[in-house]
């Protein structure tokens, strides 16, 4: 049976128009293996109010990663936290994770409590298209999944 | 238009319990081993996934990459294969390995891709 996909290689309405930095937006999925990923997902059409944070997600450990010297290093959400606080893409308010599979377990609600802030993450593997927009599913054209929301918990991890 | 899966065995991480075991395709012996990866390398990314992934038969080798799904007009394949036809000597099917050849082991830089109609079996 065949399936359709979600995005080609022109904008989406409302999609940014550059993958550098730009306010609103921390991407660190830097050059190197997976960097469509961030290519891909930083044209993707903003949500008022919330910084996009643009990372590979790491499902069995419930981490995210990023690939630095030549190796892929997973990250918990103290070390996201201290990323995001220093990127000048930040300043404050709500987040929307765009890490696979964060939103499933326990690590945006981590994430969420150390920020201090809204996290949106997904509930499974997301998708960037070359257009800018996101799918979440097991496969990049079945999109069954959503984004779930998490509220800061004072004395959370 | 229409892309054919090739490549997605039922161990890996987005593949269909339906596709065949990769165990039943290792060590196998490979002609034109370089230029099949090369080839699986530089296809062009349809749907960029933000997952990492692990080889899935020896899990303590660690990350091996994103399984992307990489297109080149006419088949689609998981961003992870490669690492698997170097390391593990699998095999893939003729016709695949047969239209790279065809190609002389080329992707062409640019696709025409109507996302519109496009159909993946």
């Amino acid at each position: 049976m065949g399936a359709g996909f979600h995005g080609g290689f022109g904008a989406t309405k409302g999609s940014r128009s550059s993958n550098e930095a730009y306010p609103g937006a921390v991407k660190l999925v830097k050059p190197g293996p997976g960097e469509e990923f961030g290519k891909y997902a930083m044209k993707a059409p903003p949500k008022p109010g919330y910084t996009d944070v643009i990372i590979h997600g790491d499902p069995d450990k419930d981490l995210v990663a990023i690939f630095h010297n030549g190796k892929w290093t997973n990250i918990d959400q103290r070390r996201l936290a201290t990323y995001v606080k220093h990127d000048l893409g930040y300043k404050s308010g709500p987040i929307r994770l765009i890490s696979c599979g964060t939103g499933k377990k326990e690590f945006a609600q981590n994430f969420a409590n150390k920020m201090g802030v809204e996290v949106i993450a997904p509930s499974d593997t997301v998708w960037a298209h070359p257009n800018g927009s996101l799918t979440i599913g097991p496969k990049a054209y079945i999109n069954n999944g959503k984004w779930n929301t998490f509220k800061p918990k004072k004395g959370g991890r | 238009m229409i892309l054919y899966r090739r490549g997605y065995y039922k161990e890996m991480a987005h593949a269909d319990v339906t596709d065949p075991s990769m165990l039943d395709n290792i060590g196998k012996k490979i002609e034109h081993k370089k230029e099949i990866c090369k080839y699986l390398q530089n296809g062009i990314v349809l749907a960029a996934c933000g997952e990492i992934v692990k080889d899935v038969l020896h899990p303590e080798k660690g990350i091996v990459g994103t399984p992307d799904d990489l297109t080149d007009g006419k088949w689609i394949w998981p961003g992870d294969l490669a690492y698997y036809v170097q390391n593990y000597d699998l095999k893939l099917d003729d016709d695949f390995v047969n239209y790279m050849i065809s190609q002389h082991w080329n992707v062409p830089k640019e696709i025409d891709i109507d996302y519109d109609d496009l159909e993946v079996i």
